[in-house]
């Protein structure tokens, strides 16, 4: 199946800012994650259809994923 | 009613058909607290002085250092080792001698907080940690008090605002960690570094947010993140909704 990957300031690094990624089918978050290499779960924001989700999440064809984690500074 | 100066002075903005004579007195009847009078502080405070917000209060416990200078336009390098809010305060007042405004020359804790935020109508987070900035969602959900969120680190900016318990809170989109994860979330957001360009872009929108708030006109970024990313001249409104599992806003089970 196919989902869609937005990356946001830092994790631009990871990709480019908007991809088609072919996944295996039941694939969660967390294996999302790991296929695009990103190893740190601390600060990252994920959201599956503009909604939050946890790293279990499954994800399903054609979900909208997005990446990014809080700036902080004032 | 406003004054014939005020007319005066405001006329640029009065002019605008979703403003007006009206309008103007909204803003001037209209009060807000502002925590942080960094860099993002800096264009809030210039801004919706000039607007002519009736009530603005400030809380910063800094002092002002060299470093502050490439972003923090409220400040001189003659300023150097003074305390920011009693500079702003003094040229606040000369910008608009019409505006009130109050200067908290402390660090906000959760007394402080609860102490304040009910004389206000709203709360702008313009703050440089989360710590901080987690503090100020909970108070500000707890006193049901609009809040304007900005945060910024190298080219990026995000804004956010909230409507306690009405649009996802800053805890509904970043769940509060561990008290060693959020300050190390702080420091990490610090040795980031920043730009001055992103900081005022930021708090422009932030203000804009609140006036827009108090005229109740246009749109607004309540239950959307927004993100600019100046490197990239991206510019992004991600939509977000209420967790019902927010410790903050939600029924944690
Ligand atoms: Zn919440």
């Amino acid at each position: 199946m196919k989902v869609k990957v937005k990356l946001y300031g830092d994790y631009l690094r990871y990709g480019a800012d908007e991809n088609l990624l072919e996944v295996e089918e039941n694939s969660s978050v967390n294996d999302l994650l790991n296929k695009l290499q990103i190893s740190e779960r601390h600060y990252i924001i994920v959201l599956v259809n503009m909604k939050r989700v946890w790293f279990e999440e499954k994800l399903k064809d054609n979900d909208t994923v997005s990446i990014f984690s809080p700036v902080g500074g004032g | 009613m406003l004054s014939e100066e005020e007319i005066e002075r405001y006329k640029r903005q009065i002019r605008i058909d979703k403003i007006g004579a009206e309008g103007q007195d909204k803003i001037k009847n209209s009060s807000v607290l502002i925590v942080g009078a960094g860099g993002l502080g800096s264009p809030i405070l210039l801004y919706l002085t000039g607007i002519g917000v009736g009530k603005i209060g400030i809380v910063d416990n800094d002092i002002l250092s060299l470093s502050n200078l490439t972003r923090q336009i409220l400040y001189r390098t003659e300023d150097i080792g003074k305390k920011k809010v009693l500079i702003a305060k003094e040229r606040l007042q000369a910008l608009n001698p019409n505006v009130i405004i109050e200067a908290f020359p402390e660090c906000l804790d959760a007394t402080l907080a609860k102490n304040i935020f009910p004389s206000y109508d709203s709360i702008i987070d313009a703050t440089d940690n989360f710590e901080t900035r987690y503090l100020i969602n909970r108070v500000a959900v707890e006193k049901e008090k609009p809040l304007f969120i900005g945060a910024v680190g190298r080219f990026t900016g995000q804004v956010m605002s909230v409507m306690p318990h009405k649009t996802s809170c800053y805890n509904c989109v970043f769940p509060e960690k561990d008290e060693e994860t959020v300050r190390e979330m702080s420091k990490r957001n610090e040795d980031l570094g920043v730009i001055g360009t992103i900081v005022g872009t930021i708090g422009s929108i932030v203000a804009n947010e609140f006036i827009k708030h108090i005229l109740n006109i246009g749109s607004h970024y309540f239950n959307k993140l927004l993100i600019i990313d100046l490197l990239n001249n991206d510019i992004s409104a991600i939509s977000i909704s209420r967790d019902p599992r927010c410790r903050v806003c939600g029924n944690p089970q």
